[in-house]
């Protein structure tokens, strides 16, 4: 396929947190509230004047002040967001909303408050305690958290946090999910008109960047790939959904694409399934509530023990199998990762053994590290896929 | 006369006393043991005459408790010894026992030995307990009538309960074997490693996942409380614990508590979690709950906890016989396990208490005044390596007064009114075993310094787990803290509950570093320096 017109503006958006999109909403009075973790509501932080800046730590290799403080056995993402704070990268931000999530990701947000790497003033620091439920008692729980340290303390920075400002995030929000989704739906054509990495830059770059100036861009590339003319032959020779935790380098999907697979689906930390779902107010329900609520229900963390939840981190996996029409599930884990090490194992399970999706599991660290290691593993799994598909269709590669 | 003749006697068999060899340069506490690295001693430690006989009479009460529970159901016993590995380590008690008093004198030893035959006493008891009624076994009269409960989920307000009987999941086949046989949990580590899981997780986790895995939890009740408490690892091996329990036909309910415990929204929180568990409760085992039962064993508990402070204010002065491993692992199992359940403990507490008063009476110094440095141990504490504290004041005079999880849950409960007195256990619960200081936020954490002070300690020694992410991410700030507030500072690595990645005597190597290089001092019992036990329970 010929390439998107933006490819290469959206990689070099991914180049740096503090892109040019970024310093161009901050240099237009735009309040940059950054954020690593789903527990915080991206909606709340898109308010009228305030945009949301998922932190990444991109070509971070080395992480030696990042280890001094969270030591060198701790997840390599947050080594690597602690590194690029103190390196200056994220100076453009007046806060960091944090979840006690996991607790590396909290004593890694502990820092910014601890050792304040972020120059910038004002800067504050909040970590909510994240619920690891989804009835009643967590949702008030979630509500009060988010209402007391993240709410309330956008307001603190002269921010409009009414009703209609948070209706107004929520249609930001839906516009946003709006494209994205659709643009993920043609992962599900036979003959994929989008690959999973020109995916994965769309979705980063609508995590990273500000809504406003990063609409025209998506907006035009929905444009582009509804009018794309596919390649005769299907370029990839098995289909797989990419699952685990914080995957916010694109030239990972491009290794796994690259070894024969073609990423169709993404439920990761940084994916888009949960992010782009559409939001809903209900009736009787504020615009505040409704989004808490759309965030706990659709959140798929690792951490959850409620039944429910941990049965629908499975289910949404099967369920995207068939819809994305998938022939395996390439599950990830970071090194250091309490949640994801378990998951790994136990969906892995659920699936091959009880569901009879092939799975392949793996460990990587935040940077592409071991890439030879990984693309043995998943040159593997792809001709095992393709293996298995020939003996059941008869059918090499995918047609 | 009788003291002549005591005093005789003490002199004549003074060669075989290890404090005694040590102070003449004769040798010290690894004289009687062999040199195989097997930890097994030729003869028992001579204290002199008073001491051996009340250490060995202390030993025959602890045989009498285990000959009890055999007695009790042999054939139940024999059965659960042939059906878990982990029982078979039980039997390594007596080498535990003897291990973590060692060296102990006078009044230390006379505390110490209450304590350990309160902890057999109770342990025998459950395990007694939970072998009847294992389903596995056979079952028994209150095989359908007990709870599991996450071992780390406080079992003081089950007492609202009087006709159930809550058991912790993994206390016995995990946790508190544990601290009596290192070798054991690395097995089931080995199992939930062989099935993939990853080696940098926590390894108290991974051994409970390992048992889940290799089938090997005791099978009772029709409900099991799993929690988050205390950390992530502990939320997350849950999940294969749940499959394992459902497989028995055990429902599963998630009982959860604010990760940041000091706050209101928190305690709110946590509140209503501890109202939805009771309601559980109540509806799968059909009984109502009792709040007077609950008052009642809530006063024991406050009574524990009052005294409790008081030992704390004696910490604080030098007359404390009081401290160390007996101390934390009293503690632990009255805590974490008794909770109030068992009136035994307050008379226990009542003498104990009585026995420290009098020592601060008479200005009774402990170890024979070679105490050299105070010092607090924080963090979560190594479980293979139970009897550290003993071998610190043994080989450096570091006496370890307080430990982290000795400061879980001590707010007192209403005994009057059921909305408050959940309120207090709420508080109080989510304080617990490894938990109340390493998680919920920095502020925890670095309220270690507070505590040094206050019990007056020119030393902290950070227990530092490998795997645990959540205290590997305040190193530096620690580190920082220590020397900007003048402490000498020591961590302390390990792996919890594998002894192979860091072994014994590496957790020994940090402190005998520290000690020699950076405060140039002399051990006070050289053969304790570097020695091998390796292959030791």
């Amino acid at each position: 396929m010929q390439d998107l017109k933006y490819t290469l503006y959206f990689e070099t958006l991914l180049e740096e947190a503090n892109n040019e999109l970024v310093r161009k909403a901050v240099e237009e009075g735009d309040i940059a509230l950054g954020y690593n973790c789903y527990y915080i509501p991206e909606t709340l932080l898109n308010l009228p004047g305030t945009f949301s800046s998922r932190l990444r730590a991109p070509n971070c290799s080395q992480t030696p002040i990042g280890d001094y403080y969270l030591t060198n056995r701790n997840c390599p993402y947050t080594r690597a967001i602690l590194e690029r704070a103190v390196e200056g990268s994220y100076n453009y931000l007046s806060a960091l909303f944090g979840a006690e999530a996991c607790s590396a990701m909290e004593r890694m947000e502990e820092h910014f408050e601890q050792i304040a790497p972020v120059k910038h003033d004002p800067f504050v620091t909040t970590i909510i305690d994240a619920p690891l439920k989804s009835d009643r008692a967590a949702l008030v729980y979630y509500m009060n958290e988010l209402r007391d340290k993240v709410v309330a303390k956008v307001a603190e920075l002269g921010i409009d946090t009414s009703d209609e400002a948070l209706l107004a995030a929520i249609e930001d929000h839906n516009e946003v999910s709006a494209i994205i989704t659709e643009i993920g739906d043609f992962r599900k054509l036979d003959n994929p008109t989008v690959t999973g990495y020109e995916f994965h830059l769309i979705q980063l770059v609508s995590e990273v960047c500000p809504h406003r100036l990063i609409l025209p861009y998506l907006r035009e590339t929905l444009e582009e790939i509804r009018n794309r003319t596919p390649d005769p032959e299907p370029a990839f020779r098995a289909r797989v959904i990419l699952a685990g935790s914080e995957i916010d380098d694109p030239e990972f999907t491009k290794l796994l694409e690259f070894c024969g697979a073609r990423v169709v689906g993404d439920r990761y930390c940084f994916g888009s399934v949960p992010s782009r779902e559409h939001l809903d107010v209900r009736d009787s329900e504020s615009p505040f509530e409704a989004i808490c609520r759309h965030y706990l229900e659709t959140n798929l963390c690792a951490r959850f023990m409620s039944e429910d939840k941990i049965d629908q981190r499975t289910d949404v996996l099967e369920a995207m199998v068939k819809e994305y029409k998938a022939d395996g599930v390439v599950i990830e884990s970071m090194k250091f990762c309490e949640f994801w090490s378990y998951d790994k194992v136990l969906s892995s399970h659920i699936l091959s053994e009880e569901r009879g999706i092939p799975t392949c599991q793996i460990e990587k660290d935040y940077t592409l590290t071991g890439a030879g290691q990984l693309r043995t593993r998943f040159q593997a799994f792809v001709e095992g896929l393709e293996i298995k598909r020939l003996e059941t269709t008869g059918k090499g590669a995918q047609s | 006369m009788k003291e002549r003749i005591i005093s005789f006697i003490d002199d004549k068999l003074k060669q075989f006393d290890p404090v005694w060899l040590a102070e003449n340069g004769k040798g010290g506490q690894r004289t009687r043991y062999r040199d195989d690295g097997s930890g097994i001693a030729r003869y028992r430690e001579w204290r002199g005459v008073e001491d051996t006989f009340q250490d060995y009479t202390a030993w025959l009460k602890n045989l009498g408790y285990m000959g009890a529970m055999v007695a009790k159901d042999p054939i139940k016993v024999m059965k659960g010894i042939w059906e878990y590995r982990w029982m078979g380590s039980f039997l390594a008690s007596f080498a535990f026992v003897d291990r973590i008093y060692e060296g102990y004198r006078g009044r230390e030893l006379d505390i110490a030995n209450i304590h350990g035959n309160a902890i057999v006493r109770i342990l025998t008891l459950r395990i007694g307990l939970i072998l009847h009624n294992d389903k596995r076994l056979g079952g028994g009269e209150m095989t359908d009538k007990m709870i599991g409960l996450d071992e780390t989920i406080p079992p003081l307000f089950t007492a609202g309960f009087p006709t159930l009987n809550a058991e912790p999941m993994q206390t016995m086949p995990e946790f508190v074997v544990c601290d009596v046989d290192q070798h054991l949990d690395p097995y089931y580590i080995d199992v939930a490693e062989s099935y993939g899981l990853a080696p940098d997780v926590c390894s108290r986790c991974s051994a409970e996942t390992g048992v889940a895995i290799d089938d090997a939890f005791p099978v009772f009740g029709k409900l099991v409380l799993s929690t988050n408490q205390p950390c992530n690892a502990s939320e997350a091996t849950s999940m294969f614990q749940r499959r394992r329990f459902h497989q028995k036909g055990i429902e599963d309910y998630p009982f959860v508590f604010a990760m940041q415990h000091n706050t209101k929204n928190g305690n709110e929180y946590s509140k209503e979690e501890l109202r939805q568990a009771i309601q559980k409760i109540e509806e799968v085992y059909d009984v109502k709950y009792d709040w007077n039962a609950l008052f009642e064993k809530a006063k024991n508990m406050n009574h524990q906890n009052q005294i409790e402070l008081e030992k704390w204010e004696i910490f604080a002065t030098p007359y404390s016989p009081l401290s160390g491993i007996n101390e934390s692992l009293y503690k632990l199992v009255e805590w974490a396990l008794v909770n109030g359940h068992d009136e035994y403990f307050n008379e226990i507490d009542d003498k104990v208490i009585g026995i420290m008063r009098q020592a601060v009476r008479d200005k009774y110094v402990p170890y024979k005044g070679k105490t050299r440095h105070r010092a607090f141990l924080w963090g979560p504490s190594a479980m293979y390596y139970t009897d550290f504290p003993t071998w610190a004041q043994n080989c450096w005079g570091i006496d370890i007064v307080l430990n982290m999880d000795s400061t879980m849950g001590h707010n007192m409960i209403d005994t009057e009114d059921p909305e408050q007195a959940l309120e207090d256990l709420a508080k109080f619960s989510e304080k617990g075993v490894m938990r109340h200081h390493a998680v919920g936020g920095w502020d925890n954490v670095n309220a270690v310094w507070e505590w040094a002070n206050r019990l007056n300690c020119d030393m902290v020694i950070c227990n530092d787990n490998v795997a645990c992410k959540g205290m590997n991410g305040v190193h530096a700030l620690l580190e920082e803290q220590a020397q900007q507030l003048g402490f000498h500072f020591v961590f302390l690595p390990h792996d919890l509950e594998d002894c192979r990645t860091i072994p014994r005597k590496e957790i020994r190597k940090a402190i005998n570093d520290y000690m020699s290089i950076v405060m140039g001092e002399e051990p006070l019992d050289a053969t304790l320096v570097d020695f091998d036990d390796a292959e030791a329970w």
